[in-house]
């Protein structure tokens, strides 16, 4: 894939991401959601056609199953990131919401989960097998519906929906309050 | 003999809400039923054209948190407009009227509006000694609830109380605390669990359920879809450090103030269907994990009995709830050999993918 040992700019690369999930699975071991017939693995690697300069993947763990978005190396650093942000993304398949996380050592990624525990799963060819069904239908656009190209990548709105843009809930209310009763 | 209903709009209007104020209230619903913009116009259109349903709120065993919560709802706006669809008839919180006026309102609203009301019931019936557990105006509860449910086109069960039994219903349950839909058998149901459920699942529901007329998409619990589909667990912002390994070992330790991941210190995030991570409290300011403390599985069934709010979530059985939302495990998945994959692989993208039609189920003939 062209991917450099350090991305830099705090970006994540597949080996750190792996690396720090290795490294999870020490501590994990043992706790009751972890299944011990799975392994730590990055699968699919491949570069999103909507974005330019990001790679999206699945990651398998002992616990969990994430879609993962990383930076290809040589693109501009994602700005402004930190754990626990959510971003929104429109992928062929629909809007999906991630989450950013970091590999330990500052390297950012986004994540968005598909299971988790993995108790259903009965042995690591089984989660590689839905893993990479999963990567393949949400690079498929749903029937009847085109692909959308050129979509950025957005933050969600800080508390969505609840109010119109530029306008307080508490200026709303006042001017609702004055002009109109 | 049925009475002729005004419209939603005309009520609306007739209670000195603006025309301007009434579209907002549009804008900000489609936004709270996680629909696009485009379907405000199908809300105003609706309240416009179709006559407006009554709404009758009953108080069983309940502690009254879920009005608290609904008439906290996020938006001011929100809430006056809903309550002032809703007020008209029966609450015996909010409503003027008390005593025997009060419950001589409850019965002429449902002769005045047989076949035509919504009821929504907080708290459930409780059973032992001929219901006498709970005896609101002067009769137990539960023969008001048979009677009001009989005129109902449809109920909604407040919170984890109506939906479950919640803290009455506890082991060894001596009032016999029964939810609603385990007592009316024979009419549609919406549970909308949580104690509280969040204000804006109330006024969403709510306001669905008006506008459209009809129920949204429930899951096999009789939950709407579009806000008890996931988990906690999936959409909670700790989640990366949970992925991580990194938790709150003891509470107040370095990792508690990193706001590290929860799960060990009891956190039922992993089993619990809510919309907490997502729309989170208080006009979307936080919730319980993000102010330090775990979940602890208020909208589930049972959440009482199953052990402290600080035992760790733990046994594959535990998360075998995950079917109750109508997810299908690979293990319980009705195909064989290759195509268990593709079938979970289908299911998991129609889960994580936001769309507004899948979430709502609005088509365009009923908007």
């Amino acid at each position: 894939m062209g991917m450099a040992g350090s991305a830099g700019g705090g970006m994540a690369t597949r080996d750190s991401v792996l690396h720090c999930f290795q490294q999870a699975n020490q501590r994990m071991a043992g706790l009751p959601v972890h299944n011990p017939a799975l392994q730590v693995e990055v699968r699919g690697v491949q570069p999103l056609a909507m974005q330019d300069g990001v790679l999206i993947a699945v990651l398998i763990t002992p616990w969990c199953m994430n879609l993962i978005l990383l930076r290809q190396a040589g693109a501009e650093p994602w700005q402004g990131f930190y754990t626990g942000l959510e971003r929104d993304l429109a992928l062929p398949c629909g809007p999906v919401r991630f989450v950013v996380g970091d590999d330990g050592n500052g390297g950012f990624y986004q994540m968005c989960s598909l299971f988790s525990p993995m108790d259903d799963f009965p042995d690591h060819g089984m989660a590689q097998e839905v893993a990479d069904e999963t990567l393949k239908a949400v690079l498929t656009p749903p029937a009847g519906v085109e692909v959308q190209h050129d979509v950025p990548v957005t933050e969600p709105a800080p508390d969505a929906g609840a109010e119109p843009e530029g306008v307080s809930r508490r200026g709303l209310l006042r001017g609702w309050r004055r002009e109109d009763l | 003999m049925p009475a002729k209903l005004e419209t939603f709009y005309e009520v609306i209007r007739r209670q000195g809400i603006s025309r301007r104020n009434f579209l907002k209230f549009c804008s900000l619903t489609a936004a709270s039923l996680g629909l696009g913009p485009a379907f405000a116009p199908k809300i105003a259109e609706a309240m416009e054209t179709k006559p407006r349903i009554p709404v009758l709120w009953l108080h069983g065993l309940e502690c009254t948190c879920c009005t608290e919560s609904f008439v906290r709802s996020a938006h001011p706006l929100v809430s006056d407009v809903v309550l002032s669809m809703i007020s008209l008839d029966y609450d015996d919180t909010i409503m003027a009227a008390a005593g025997h006026q009060a419950e001589a309102i409850l019965t002429e609203a449902r002769e005045k509006y047989h076949g035509q009301y919504i009821l929504a019931v907080e708290g459930n019936p409780p059973l032992a000694g001929d219901g006498m557990y709970c005896f609101p105006g002067g009769r137990p509860f539960v023969d008001t609830l048979k009677d009001m449910a009989a005129g109902a086109q449809a109920i909604i069960s407040w919170g984890s109380c109506a939906s479950y039994g919640c803290v009455q219903a506890a082991k060894p349950n001596p009032t016999q605390a029964t939810p609603v839909h385990k007592v009316i058998t024979d009419k549609p149901i919406i549970n909308v669990p949580g104690c509280p459920p969040i204000a804006e699942v109330m006024t969403g529901v709510v306001t669905y359920l008006l506008t459209f007329g009809r129920l949204p998409e429930l899951d096999s619990q009789k939950r709407p879809k579009m806000f008890y589909s996931q988990r906690i667990h999936d959409k909670c912002y700790r989640r990366p450090h949970f992925d991580a390994g990194q938790f709150v070992e003891a509470w107040d330790d370095e990792n508690a103030k990193k706001g590290y991941c929860l799960y060990k210190m009891g956190c039922k995030g992993p089993t619990t269907y809510n919309a907490c991570s997502s729309i989170r409290w208080n006009e979307g300011v936080s919730f319980p994990i993000q102010s330090g403390h775990g979940c602890i599985g208020c909208s589930e069934d049972g959440f009482w009995d199953k052990g402290s709010f600080y035992d760790r979530v733990s046994g594959i059985k535990q998360f075998g709830i995950e079917k109750n939302a109508d997810q299908v495990g690979i293990a319980a998945a009705s195909v064989v050999g290759g195509a268990i994959a593709a079938h979970a692989a289908a299911s998991v993208v129609k889960r994580i993918t936001q769309s507004p039609e899948e979430r709502g189920h609005i088509d365009d003939h009923h908007g």
